[in-house]
């Protein structure tokens, strides 16, 4: 699978990378700005995508005759 | 009584009919000697006691979960046969147990002893699961709960990742093959983790899982794997080489889920408010630094200063002042000495000193002309004035040294 866009955790990462460079401040000011705008965007993405997102199951091959039948296992 | 003569053949195969009619099951208990295995996959070998000893064989197909060892003490289980080509009768065995262990317990620990010495278990090969992995691999059977409980914890979760299910046989004589095949497809699909596993059962449903199939198709997996074999109380040899072992198919889940839908979102939120906080202080220090240049202790700072300078200024025209008024002074004492000097040079100013001038014909005799009697004088003095007759000359009485005329 092709990763076109970012996945979550990239975009984790970099929101990490973001606050971290902000916390340092050791940069100029706009940048400070322009990196706190980046990272509000990927965290407002990121919720969105959060928000919205259903399991997607794929099922490949195999080919099953028997199976395990067993109760619901006790946890 | 007739003389009955048989062919070789005919005894043989009258006392094969005996041996066999008369032992079609047999339980043997004995120690295991001269064991080999065929290329065929036949294995041959000797079970003897004290006393005694017996061949046996274990065609092929006849399964026997772990590997015989010369010395052992076995149980077979098979009927008499009798093989006529070298006159000689054994035991076809259907199956072979330890003697006072159970087999299957047997082989697991042979074949752990076996792969621990390879390296199969060393905690040194053990990958970390990733925290949050994308796509999420299961091997196991679609219909057991196994399959229900990982995709409801997953779900529940981390929805986020998507998982790719490939339904396996866990049981069986298959299973082993089958398992190792599931494992193998999910890495290609580019799985991140992939769990592997099945509800409980008992050690021969689970046996699949304590195959060397199985652990060598665990061990060259490339991907981390997650076994979730029975309950917390089944160990598999899949469990030992896996890189995590999971008490449960649901643990399993969570431990591909590490972190949690909700935990993102809260992480989102404290990370909004650290940035935030972390870019308004920075924002907060620049405007202190503006307000704090323009602020009345600055300016006060600033007007010190000015004070500061001023009072140099005052000083140095101060300076400049007393250096001007010195130097006025001096000028006026030059002016006063010159007064003085000029004063002196003034013709009149012998009369100060007793001195008098004298004037003929109206004007002041010079000292170079001579007098003669007769002359009528006017002699000046500082407070009176008189006319005077000549009536005789002289010569000098007082004669200047340095004035030579």
């Amino acid at each position: 699978m092709a990763k076109k866009t970012p996945t979550i955790d990239e975009q984790l990462r970099r929101l990490e990378e973001i606050r971290q460079q902000l916390e340092a401040a050791d940069r100029p000011i706009e940048e400070l700005v322009a990196l706190y705008e980046e990272g509000m965007a990927i965290a407002k993405r990121l919720r969105e995508q959060l928000a919205s997102i259903r399991q997607r199951i794929i099922t490949i091959g195999g080919q099953v005759e028997q199976d395990d039948s067993v109760p619901p296992s006790a946890d | 009584m007739n003389e009955h003569v048989l062919t070789v053949s005919l005894l043989t195969q009258a006392i094969s009919q005996v041996l066999e009619e008369e032992f079609p099951l047999v339980h043997v208990l004995g120690e295991v000697s001269n064991y080999k295995r065929h290329q065929s996959g036949h294995r041959y070998f000797t079970l003897k006691d004290e006393g005694a000893q017996i061949r046996c064989v274990l065609w092929r197909g006849r399964t026997v979960p772990f590997e015989l060892q010369d010395g052992m003490q076995v149980k077979v289980r098979g009927r008499l046969s009798v093989y006529p080509l070298q006159g000689n009768y054994q035991i076809d065995c259907w199956s072979v147990q330890p003697a006072g262990v159970g087999d299957l317990y047997l082989a697991f620990e042979q074949l752990k002893k076996e792969l621990a010495a390879a390296g199969y278990f060393d905690p040194e090969r053990k990958r970390r699961l990733p925290r949050l992995p994308q796509i999420i691999g299961v091997a196991t059977s679609p219909s057991g709960a196994a399959i229900r409980d990982i995709l409801t914890t997953l779900e529940r979760r981390n929805p986020a990742a998507t998982v790719v299910f490939r339904p396996t046989l866990v049981q069986g004589a298959d299973a082993a093959e089958d398992i190792a095949r599931a494992l193998a497809e999910l890495e290609s699909f580019g799985c991140d983790v992939i769990i592997v596993g099945r509800g409980g059962g008992s050690i021969e449903d689970l046996w699949a899982f304590n195959t060397r199939t199985v652990a060598d198709a665990i061990f060259r997996a490339r991907v981390p794997i997650v076994s979730a074999v029975g309950h917390e109380t089944d160990v598999t040899i899949a469990d030992f080489v896996a890189d995590v072992r999971a008490a449960t198919p649901t643990a399993a889940a969570e431990l591909c889920t590490p972190i949690r839908r909700e935990d993102v979102l809260l992480w989102l939120d404290d990370w909004v408010e650290r940035t935030r906080t972390a870019l308004a202080s920075r924002l907060d220090q620049a405007e202190l630094l503006i307000a704090d240049f323009l602020s009345p202790t600055t300016s006060r700072m600033l007007s010190l200063h000015h004070e500061h300078l001023r009072f140099q200024l005052i000083n140095a025209v101060e300076r400049l002042r007393a250096a001007a008024l010195r130097s006025l002074d001096t000028c006026l004492q030059q002016q006063e000495q010159l007064r003085s000097a000029i004063a002196l040079l003034h013709p009149l100013g012998p009369l100060d000193r007793g001195f008098a001038l004298i004037e003929r014909d109206g004007r002041i005799l010079p000292a170079i002309e001579q007098l003669a009697p007769g002359d009528q004088l006017r002699i000046h003095r500082l407070r009176d004035s008189a006319t005077a007759s000549v009536t005789s000359v002289f010569d000098p009485v007082y004669q200047l040294a340095t004035h030579d005329g």
